[in-house]
């Protein structure tokens, strides 16, 4: 069953075209990470999926029911953590919970009290009070609290220190292992890298890349550095997949897409000195899209 | 239609400024009662003879009060003064652009719309706590009046009985501004306009009515103003349920929060 799914969405303001054409389908129990430079789209496709925005064309799914129509029934099940998160000021946390937990109709007090307890968060004192990073782990907590079969996480990590982003990712690796969906919005390729097993890349309002990360990594490049012994450079030809960069008698550079393989089985028969074969980096790969360049051949 | 947590949280979002708007009005029925009463019926009839105060009270009244003056009519002014429209509009202005531009405007809506609650129901939620309020708002100004009769006589008793019906027709006002209000709160984006274009309307209402007995196109524009339809000394005087006149505000009122809710109901919730 897909968590979400969406068929040539759109959405417009007047002439102005946010969202074009996304199609888009996310199975249940993965961890998708949705990236794109700002204003590319993300946070409308997110409001579209919660149903604040209609759509203006094309259809969105959430857990198999429509995002329009079905928007309360469907939020029963829906975590939602918005980008910028704002709360009434006058409240204290617990009273901010004890609100959100009475509207959903309670028996989520448990769960609250374990999630304060993980992201060491003080609910005795008002909401006024808290800097951004308290204010964020509130926000977590109430997207977390019912345990929702979709998390929709816009930019969950700002503000966050170090050590509560780990808390918040392996607390969803445990959500996403117990077969529920989480839908991450970043820009930070590195997170998106680091927690997700699916990426969506939008730029300009469209949806550019829709892969696992596991075969984005397998297109990424890797940076090559060879250094031959005594200046005796191989006659063979490299293989297709490294593009050299710089080459002479004694060094050669380049990057590499896909398999090492081939550059293993012509590096044997090479008299090399040294050799460095970089992990695979997204950055390049994200970069070309972020940027508008051609994406790297498959 | 009705989520409990969210009356509950609404009604206590209110409750403060509830409680002073309820002080405010008895304590101001109370002591017009008491500044009444230190004039007797010959003094006041004297006072009420002086053209521009005769003006103004029958721009709040609706009728030349100086005709018919007795202790009962004598507290209309107490019933349309500008005061109490005062305590009882800035509670109605604030509960009715709250939730919806304010929560918008606050950024808070991002939440409260992500809960399994349909628009509808946070509508109507927010709708039920300024509606019920408005009864305790509306009638008040009557046991005010009793009360301030009780401390300070007057020198004939007020017929109290005969207060409720320009009270009732009070409350139709009330029901009349909250629709407009939560129309345009369900249109903006902005508190600050949700609660500038109700006011607008009303202050140019009472504006029209004041001009108009001087100016004839005043008189003219008058019947399409608020204030046309709330003339509590002609319904004291006639002793009629003003039925016409409370129609026609809570046909504004109903078909205002009516409108106010197709609205939102289709209306996209934009991020702060």
């Amino acid at each position: 069953m897909q968590a979400i799914e969406t068929h040539r969405l759109s959405k417009s303001y007047g002439s102005r075209r946010v969202l074009e054409g996304v199609s888009v389908d996310i199975p249940t129990g993965t961890c998708c990470g949705l990236l794109g430079p700002n204003g590319a789209g993300k946070t409308t496709l997110i409001r579209v999926l919660l149903g604040f925005l209609r759509a203006s064309h094309g259809e969105a799914r959430v857990l198999g029911q429509d995002c329009w129509r079905d928007g309360p029934r469907l939020r029963q099940d829906v975590g939602y953590l918005p980008g910028e998160v704002r709360f009434y000021e006058r409240l204290t946390g617990a009273r901010t919970l004890a609100f959100f937990n009475a509207v959903r109709g309670g028996g989520h007090t448990a769960e609250i009290r374990r999630l304060a307890e993980l992201f060491d968060l003080d609910l005795s004192r008002r909401v006024r009070a808290y800097s951004q990073g308290m204010r964020q782990k509130l926000g977590l907590i109430q997207a977390l609290m019912h345990r929702p079969r979709l998390l929709v996480l816009d930019e969950p990590t700002t503000a966050l220190d170090p050590l509560v982003r780990r808390t918040l990712f392996a607390e969803l690796r445990q959500v996403s292992r117990q077969g529920r969906t989480v839908l991450f919005s970043s820009h930070t390729l590195a997170e998106v890298e680091e927690l997700c097993d699916e990426v969506a890349i939008l730029r300009g309002g469209r949806l550019v890349e829709m892969s696992r990360v596991d075969d984005l990594r397998r297109r990424a490049v890797r940076h090559v550095e060879i250094t031959f012994r005594d200046g005796r450079a191989p006659i063979a030809p490299p293989p297709d997949a490294l593009r050299v960069v710089s080459r002479d008698a004694r060094h050669l550079s380049g990057t590499l897409v896909g398999a090492v393989d081939p550059l293993l089985a012509w590096l044997a028969a090479a008299p090399v000195e040294d050799v460095s074969i970089s992990p695979p980096h997204l950055d390049d790969l994200f970069m070309a899209y972020y940027g508008g360049a051609e994406p790297l051949p498959c | 239609m009705l989520n409990v947590a969210i009356l509950r949280k609404t009604a206590r979002d209110a409750a403060g400024l509830f409680v002073l708007a309820v002080i405010a009005i008895l304590v101001f029925e109370t002591m017009f009662v008491r500044a009444m009463g230190e004039f007797s019926g010959e003094m006041s009839q004297v006072w009420l003879q002086n053209r521009l105060v005769r003006r103004m009270v029958e721009m709040l009244v609706g009728y030349d009060l100086a005709s018919d003056l007795t202790p009962t009519t004598l507290m209309t002014i107490g019933l349309a003064h500008p005061l109490l429209y005062t305590f009882q509009w800035s509670f109605l202005l604030t509960v009715c652009t709250r939730v919806i531009a304010g929560e918008i405007d606050r950024g808070t809506a991002d939440l409260l719309f992500s809960l399994p609650v349909s628009r509808t129901c946070v509508y109507v939620s927010t709708s039920v706590v300024w509606l019920t309020a408005g009864l305790v708002l509306a009638f008040l100004p009557v046991p005010g009046i009793a009360l301030g009769q009780r401390l300070a006589p007057l020198w004939m008793p007020i017929d109290l009985a005969r207060l409720w019906m320009p009270a009732v027709n009070l409350y139709a006002l009330y029901v009349a501004i909250g629709g407009i209000t939560m129309l345009v709160s369900a249109v903006v984006v902005r508190r600050g306009v949700a609660v500038a274009i109700p006011l607008g309307i009303v202050l140019a209402s009472e504006f029209v009515v004041f001009l108009a007995h001087m100016s004839p196109v005043a008189w003219q524009l008058m019947r399409i103003t608020l204030l046309y339809y709330y003339k509590p000394l002609v319904v004291l005087r006639s002793g009629a349920w003003p039925v016409s006149d409370m129609l026609t505000l809570l046909g504004i009122g109903v078909a205002c929060w009516a409108a106010g809710l197709l609205w939102l109901r289709r209306r996209d919730i934009p991020a702060a």
